[in-house]
């Protein structure tokens, strides 16, 4: 069974008077426990594929399922209970909440999953140490390093312990010794923890250590490869 | 923040006015009617030109006496100030001729010693009762009861000092007179032109349970024949009674407080909409950590709540501040004007409802758009 699906998947904005098809027909389909990539130039409605299946966005036409969910038409505040415990985001820009630690930041998602405080911290613990970052939890992100910051985030996304984690360019602000070991954090929480992930990236190195290559050229796919 | 101190500061010397203004009338006798002569005053300021005033005498005094039963008391009153003298202390102050029944006219109490009767007032003896602080001024710690001083360079010998009054307002401290009896204010005290039956006001205490409205009424009439007065014309004597002076003064604390609210009222809706925009300005600074947020599972509802939260906190720390500085003002204010300090929790428990409620209700709408941004949008910052 499919843990991703999605069928016919249109979605067009709508510059001054002109509408733009930004997504085309997309059909796709992820597996449970997949480790894949979505790559493509910049333009090619990678970003926009990777919003719509984390339900940040919705499309403009077609379908898409979540382990047999139809969530393309959900209202805002069912969408926001699907990305608060079925998806983890990683981006580019780690997103960590300034005013807070590292810990509150880990510790977030699960508060508004209705968690107690007491459960959330115990559980934010157990992830940052995962992460290896039982040194810095009552660290503030402008604290901690570019690396750092991202470990939190992964940490933060792994949070509900969801099935997906979508990454968006996770690599894109560190250097490659860093990027290299953020890489092996997703290699490893996959084969460990059976989460499905999708590292979203124009970064050809990057798409080539997942598993699957799923390549955007102008709203559509035109490549769907399987490395391993 | 400065809305809620002008509340808690309008309440506030409004309750101490109104404080004063009790103390003050009542400090004036309950019930005690003054009579005096319609130009004696103008404007608010005492005439000069005496030479125009009409005067009011103990006939007057006698018809209205005798045509009203319900007046328990009646006593003249010859006001001059006067040079009072002891040792090397000297002081000029108003001294009041008048009858042995004064004090329950204006409901002032013996201290020490005894007020002159009957008898002293008969015989034009030359004795004094002086007001509380007129009596600390000239003899300080020594008692005053027994010993002589001068009035007018004459001897006279101190039978009594009166109970301190309350006094906040005017010029006029009460305790700073002395009381003489009436014959001897016309032996002692006469002005050139002043005739042996004149009075400067006559002093009144209606029975217990009389209508006042009826008994003012009444007296007018009886005044208004005795001058002759024809209808239409103004009345050539004036009628202060306790309760139309305090009506008055009601009023005016009244109209101060109203413009006080108004003040108060417009302070708060700038105030407002500070608010509104301050959290209008946050919620689009913090747009991208809204749509994070949004992105790790805030619900449109947990946004909302979070910036209500702010402003209502927002508003209750300035209203904290408000009630602290309009305390500070209001004690500051209240001691400069001599007014007593009232503290009253309702104006600050009517503030602080206020400022949740300007907190909510202002607050609503910036936490409205906050929540109803598009995650995407908002993570890009992108409105």
């Amino acid at each position: 069974m499919a843990l991703l699906k999605t069928i016919n998947l249109i979605k067009t904005y709508t510059t001054g008077t002109k509408p733009v098809q930004v997504l085309k027909d997309i059909d796709l389909v992820i597996a449970p426990k997949e480790f894949m990539s979505i790559t493509g130039k910049s333009g090619s409605g990678k970003t926009t594929l990777m919003n719509i299946l984390g339900c940040l966005d919705t499309p403009t036409s077609g379908q898409y399922f979540i382990e047999s969910q139809d969530v393309s038409h959900m209202d805002p505040d069912q969408l926001a209970h699907i990305r608060n415990k079925k998806i983890g985001f990683v981006f580019q820009r780690f997103n960590l909440l300034q005013d807070m630690t590292a810990i509150e930041n880990v510790c977030l998602p699960q508060l508004y999953a209705g968690k107690k405080e007491k459960d959330a911290i115990q559980v934010s613990t157990q992830f940052l140490e995962m992460v290896g970052l039982s040194h810095r939890l009552h660290h503030f992100p402008t604290e901690l390093s570019g690396g750092e910051q991202q470990r939190v985030a992964i940490a933060r996304a792994l949070s509900n312990n969801p099935s997906i984690i979508l990454a968006d360019e996770p690599t894109g602000n560190l250097d490659s010794a860093t990027g290299e070991k953020i890489l092996q954090m997703f290699k490893d929480l996959n084969k460990e923890k059976g989460v499905t992930i999708i590292v979203i990236t124009h970064d050809q190195h990057v798409a080539e250590s997942t598993d699957r290559i799923v390549r955007l050229f102008d709203g559509k796919i035109v490549e769907d490869k399987k490395l391993a | 923040m400065i809305g809620i101190s002008s509340i808690i500061i309008t309440f506030s010397i409004g309750r101490g006015a109104e404080e004063a203004i009790s103390s003050a009338v009542l400090g004036m006798g309950e019930g005690t009617i003054y009579i005096m002569p319609a130009e004696f005053m103008k404007r608010g300021a005492f005439r000069s030109d005496v030479a125009q005033r009409t005067k009011l005498t103990l006939t007057e005094m006698k018809k209205v006496k005798k045509n009203s039963p319900e007046i328990a008391q009646v006593t003249p009153m010859s006001m001059t100030v006067q040079q009072l003298d002891y040792k090397q202390k000297m002081a000029q102050e108003t001294v009041i001729g008048c009858y042995a029944n004064m004090l329950k006219v204006n409901d002032n109490d013996i201290a020490i010693g005894s007020f002159f009767n009957d008898y002293h007032v008969n015989q034009r003896s030359n004795v004094i009762v002086l007001g509380a602080k007129v009596a600390k001024k000239l003899f300080n710690t020594e008692n005053p009861v027994g010993q002589i001083m001068y009035l007018n360079k004459q001897p006279c010998q101190v039978i009594g000092v009166l109970k301190h009054k309350p006094h906040y307002w005017g010029p006029r401290d009460p305790n700073d007179w002395a009381y003489i009896p009436f014959t001897v204010a016309k032996k002692l005290c006469r002005g050139a032109d002043e005739t042996e039956d004149e009075v400067t006001m006559i002093g009144m205490k209606p029975y217990p349970g009389v209508d006042s409205e009826v008994l003012l009424r009444k007296i007018k009439s009886i005044l208004r024949f005795a001058y002759g007065t024809k209808p239409g014309e103004d009345d050539s004597f004036m009628i202060f009674d306790q309760q139309s002076i305090e009506n008055v003064a009601r009023e005016a604390a009244g109209v101060i407080k109203l413009f006080g609210l108004i003040a108060a009222a417009v302070s708060l809706l700038v105030g407002s909409i500070g608010v509104m925009n301050i959290m209008l300005v946050s919620v689009r600074e913090r747009t991208r950590e809204i749509g994070i947020r949004m992105a790790i599972g805030a619900t449109q509802g947990s946004i909302r709540r979070q910036f209500l939260i702010e402003s209502t906190t927002l508003c209750l720390f300035g209203g904290a501040i408000g009630i602290m500085l309009g305390l500070l003002i209001q004690i500051l204010i209240s001691t400069a004007a001599t007014l007593p300090v009232v503290i009253e929790l309702t104006p600050m428990l009517i503030s602080l409802i206020v400022t949740v409620l300007i907190g909510v209700f202002f607050g609503y709408y910036p936490a409205r758009q906050a929540s109803q941004l598009n995650p995407v949008d908002a993570l890009l910052e992108r409105i």
